[in-house]
């Protein structure tokens, strides 16, 4: 065996200093190159196999890991249980805070100091009315839509109180009504009590500004200003109070 | 072609050893046949010296490789992989299960904000882990399915699909989509490379350090869930050029937490429980209702249960 | 092996030793050509150079620049992989009938098809690997983790099988190693049905794209292997045949082999296809028709008729078919035609399984079809790939023997056995005539003997001990060829 391998040797082994230095030079560069890739090739590719099992939970636990953002509903019941039981009476009650006011698992987190850090709840905008209320095809039977171009988009929360039903419907005509010009006559674009702009723009008839507007009213009956108006009946569709040309239409 | 392409090496002066004894190029010493060393030891011992030095390099870098590995510990340790999950959970008892109202969806897409912003999911609406799509049937009864955005900033009045404008609408509903973490899930079966995989609950998980991202499961599922994630935006598993899924917020269940797409939806069109918890009302509410699977035809024993409209399209 | 001053000669290929010695080759070898030869270089090097962008910039993974979506996660480069990979196939599909079957007519075959498949395969590869995102991740998860239940698994074994065994093919064919080489190419023809049978299976056990789905997409598949691969075997032997590579006129009766198997694989692949037609417009599946539709009188239906049916089924049968047409030139003409061809139908095929989805894919709602365009990148990592293959394939032409006085002839049953088999057990010498002439010579090709030629070189030039009696005689047998060729 001994004589084999040095026979081996002997046949292979570089004769001159110049051969062993490039043999030397190619094994070895060699070696530190394959040395390298090999490291790092496993580096990269074989630990996602050190686990061979079907159910891999090392991934598993990576994912059941995850920061989250959202926060349990039944969290904000501890600090803002005012707001919880006003929502209680309301058809949006089911609704959880964070469908209006975003991800709010940090300002839960923050507890106490919430109110001093920067993680602050959102305060809705009128995107967020209009992407459930605005109507549109394939919205429930029963479901409270508005046509925003006919509705005072950009005011929803000067009107509508989420939290409760309707909280400041619209002022009602606190003159007699009887033997005067049409309304736009002295609330429209030229008069002297001009609308303001979350109307619609365009004409609108008596009757369409009455429909919003005639709560109280009567066609003799002088309210007294300063005399307070009899309370407004809850609507009959708790939110989203159809517009005047909703209901025209 | 007037001229005939010859790149025979026949005629070319370079392309035998001769050649260039008879035309030196300027600048080339004259030529001098060298020793062959075959004339020393042998022909063979050339290929034995080209395999020796070959077999020594690939030993010496296996060593190196494992010495480097032990000097730069990149390695994940066994410990890593060692289960249960998280404290608290064991995923056998759980029968988790997620229902789907499209008599209840407003299709506001706040769900598809919402996983978005869950799950890092990227803002781009071609990736997308849930969606909500509208199919709108005319009086003609030509049906049409519209997803702006994929629903993520609700819709429109109107159907957006081609050719659906101006025409009167016979019914309409809306359609949440999402995984729907197939029992006998095609995409868990066509992985080459075994990154598809589904946990012990039963939901169907990918692992980004396996993915090799050719796309297999993208084309195979039935039910369009799947996407590759792009690289310039954060992803779920911070990794580009991976599938990814919807995992019903797998972070969510396992600490008792319902997926983000539930705990915002503001009208109850998306439920989710354990069916084996006797506390849970999933089971009256949905599964008693007689809530069907979407398309059980495709023969993937999907496990989110529909009710609504959308039983009497399918 | 001789080391001549900075020329290392092995056989009868010489590599330049120094960058001056490259340099002056180089030159020598670019004033050698004709005008037409530097043409053709000049495009494949201009092809190559694009695809070098396009790959560079395709490499890194998630970046969007191809044309893909989640609602067509399959491109151009899995048209690409599938037209390569197959065409790999239909090499040794064609080859076989000679090397394995032993049929004397297709034995010119055998020489080309093994150097173009390795090739063509190794294009697929690098294809696929620009296409994938993690592609080293593959060969660690392929390997490492069985994945029965995955076609794509499948393929990959087979493909990975297939190109070991090409590599031993190619690496007998140019040694005198026949029983190791007659195994080879029975393994090669074997894989050459299983492999493509896979690849189908990776489309065709999608029940989520009804056009790809069923049995019949495995049979396209091979049937599409076949008619590639003897469509560029045919583009091969007519470039030979025209410019007189060989020295052997037996590219000429080749051509004539090209004609028979090219009108039968074509006849097949008609009949497929226009079972896939029907079928598909009356199939009760759903999403089947809407397909289908797509595809003969929707979006694709140009290209389907114009390019699948008129150009590439019809006018190559009609080529083949008429007498008048029988010369190289136009069997020349028919198999690029059904080349093309069939690069069309992969891309019809693919694009067609995906134009309409039977679902909303990732929240994307596609009407009435998916919008796909293949991006700069993807064509111009097509167009790469392409000039490749066929820069390769010129420099293995120029450079490296290809006649089929190489050829191993040989019948891989013995009990089968007849009379006048080719035995090659015995000294390659008994090759027969011809380009045989430098045989030893050439078989120093392998890539062992130029890794011991470095030592080689290092070491002999201080010693300046020349034995020139021994170099002399190579070197004589070596321009003895030549002169013969």
């Amino acid at each position: 065996m001994r004589t084999k391998i040095r026979r081996f040797w002997e046949s292979v082994r570089p004769r001159t200093r110049r051969g062993r230095l490039v043999a030397g030079v190619v094994v070895l560069g060699g070696a530190a190159v394959l040395a390298v890739a090999i490291f790092a090739g496993a580096a990269m590719a074989w630990n996602p196999y050190l686990d061979f099992a079907l159910h891999r939970d090392s991934n598993a636990k990576q994912w059941a890991t995850l920061p989250m953002t959202f926060a349990d509903s039944s969290a904000c019941l501890k600090c803002h249980s005012t707001e919880a039981d006003r929502l209680a009476s309301n058809a949006h009650a089911e609704i959880g805070c964070q469908s209006c006011h975003g991800a709010l698992l940090a300002h839960v987190e923050a507890g106490e100091n919430a109110s001093k850090s920067d993680v602050m709840i959102k305060v809705p905008t009128d995107e967020v009315c209009i992407r459930c209320h605005a109507a549109a095809e394939g919205r429930p039977a029963g479901f409270n839509t508005i046509v925003p171009a006919n509705h005072y988009v950009g005011q929803c929360l000067q009107c509508h109180d989420p939290h409760t039903t309707i909280a400041q419907r619209p002022p009602v005509v606190t003159h007699p009504l009887a033997n005067l010009p049409p309304c736009l006559t002295c609330h429209g674009p030229d008069g002297f009590k001009a609308r303001n702009e979350r109307h619609p723009t365009g004409l609108l008839t008596d009757q369409e500004c009455l429909q919003c507007h005639a709560a109280g009213r009567g066609p003799d009956q002088l309210t007294v200003p300063g005399v307070s108006v009899p309370p407004v009946s809850p609507a009959p569709q708790a939110s989203g109070q159809p517009s005047p040309s909703e209901v025209a239409k | 072609m007037t001229e005939p392409l010859d790149p025979s090496p026949a005629r070319e002066p370079a392309g035998g050893p001769a050649a260039p004894a008879a035309d030196p190029a300027p600048g080339d010493a004259v030529l001098v046949p060298l020793a062959d060393i075959a004339t020393e030891v042998g022909q063979a011992s050339l290929t034995r010296r080209a395999f020796l030095g070959f077999g020594l390099s690939v030993a010496g870098g296996v060593a190196g490789a494992a010495v480097l590995g032990h000097l730069f510990p990149v390695f994940i340790s066994a410990e890593d992989t060692v289960s249960p999950l998280i404290p608290d959970y064991n995923p056998k008892t759980k029968a988790w299960t997620f229902v789907v109202d499209t008599g209840r969806c407003i299709g506001c897409g706040l769900c598809v904000v919402a996983c978005k912003e869950e799950n890092h999911v990227p803002e781009s609406s071609e990736f997308t882990r849930t969606w909500v799509e509208r199919h709108v049937e005319t009086t003609d009864g030509t049906l049409y399915v519209d997803s702006p955005d994929a629903g993520i900033n609700g819709f429109p009045p109107e159907s957006t699909a081609p050719g659906a404008a101006g025409k009167p609408v016979g019914s309409a509903f809306f359609e949440p989509r999402l995984c729907m973490q197939c029992a006998d899930s095609p995409c868990t079966a066509v992985c080459p490379v075994s990154a598809t995989y589904k946990t012990e609950d039963g939901i169907v998980l990918v692992d980004a350090r396996r993915c090799i991202g050719c796309g297999f499961c993208v084309v195979s599922c039935p039910y369009g869930a799947r996407y590759i994630t792009p690289a310039d935006e954060d992803t779920p598993a911070s990794m580009p050029g991976v599938a990814d899924k919807c995992t019903w917020c797998y972070h969510r269940i396992n600490n008792g937490h319902k997926p983000a797409c539930v705990e915002i939806c503001p009208v109850g069109a998306r439920r989710f429980g354990d069916a084996n918890d006797p506390n849970d009302d999933i089971r009256t509410a949905a599964l008693a209702a007689g809530a069907q699977p979407l398309h059980p035809e495709y023969g993937t024993a999907p496990r989110v249960l529909y009710l609504g409209p959308v039983l009497q399209e399918a | 092996m001789q080391v001549i001053d900075s020329t290392l000669y092995l056989g009868k290929v010489a590599v330049p030793a120094t960058p001056t010695a490259m340099r002056n080759a180089v030159a020598r070898e670019i004033d050698s050509m004709s005008i037409a030869t530097r043409v053709w270089y000049a495009l494949l090097s201009a092809g190559l150079a694009i695809g070098a962008v396009c790959a560079l910039l395709a490499l890194p993974p998630g970046w969007e620049v191809m044309g893909t979506s989640p609602s067509a996660e399959w491109g151009m480069l899995i048209v690409g992989y599938v037209f390569f990979a197959i065409m790999t196939s239909g090499l040794c599909l064609a080859s076989s009938l000679g090397t394995v079957f032993g049929i004397e007519r297709f034995l010119p075959f055998e020489k080309r098809h093994a150097v173009l498949a390795l090739l063509s395969l190794t294009t697929a590869f690098g294809v696929i690997a620009l296409e994938l995102a993690y592609p080293i991740r593959m060969v660690f998860g392929a390997v490492l983790v069985i994945a029965p239940s995955s076609p794509m698994w499948w393929m990959g074994v087979f493909y990975g099988a297939y190109l070991v065994v090409l590599i031993v093919e190619v690496w007998t064919l140019f040694t005198p190693h026949p029983i190791i080489h007659k195994y080879a190419c029975t393994a090669a023809a074997g894989i050459g049905v299983c492999a493509p049978t896979t690849l189908g299976a990776v489309f065709g056990v999608l029940a989520a794209k009804p056009f790809w789905f069923g049995v019949f997409t495995p049979v396209l598949m091979v049937a599409s292997a076949f008619v590639g691969g003897v469509a560029l075997l045919g583009i091969v032997f007519w470039a030979v045949n025209r410019y007189k590579l060989d020295a052997w006129p037996v590219s000429g009766l080749a051509l004539g082999s090209v004609r028979i198997l090219l009108a039968g694989g074509l006849i097949v692949v008609a009949a497929l296809i226009a079972r896939q037609v029907a079928d598909g417009l009356t199939s009760s599946v759903p999403d089947l028709r809407p397909s289908t539709v797509a595809l003969v009188a929707g979006p694709l239906a140009p290209l389907f008729w114009g390019g699948r049916v008129a150009l590439g089924l019809v006018a190559p049968l009609a080529i083949l078919a008429l007498p008048r047409f029988r010369t190289p030139a136009f069997t020349g003409l028919a198999a690029i035609l059904s080349l093309a061809g069939i690069f069309i139908d992969r891309t019809l095929f693919v694009v067609a399984g995906e134009l309409v989805p039977r679902t909303t894919m990732a929240g994307t709602v596609a009407y009435p079809y998916v919008h796909y365009w293949p991006s700069p990148v993807e064509i111009g990592i097509l167009v790469g790939a392409a000039a490749f293959m066929a820069m390769v394939y010129s420099l293995v032409e120029r450079y490296v023997p290809m006649g089929e006085g190489d050829v191993h002839v040989f019948w891989p049953w013995p009990w089968l056995k007849h009379h006048d088999d080719h035995d090659h057990d015995a000294a390659p010498a008994s090759a027969p005539a011809g380009a045989a002439a430098g045989g030893a010579g050439a078989a120093d090709l392998a890539t062992a003997d130029l890794a011991a030629a470095d030592l080689g070189l290092a070491e002999a030039a201080p010693a300046r001990a020349p034995d020139e009696s021994a170099t002399v005689p190579a070197q004589a047998s070596s321009a003895d060829g030549q002169e013969a060729r």
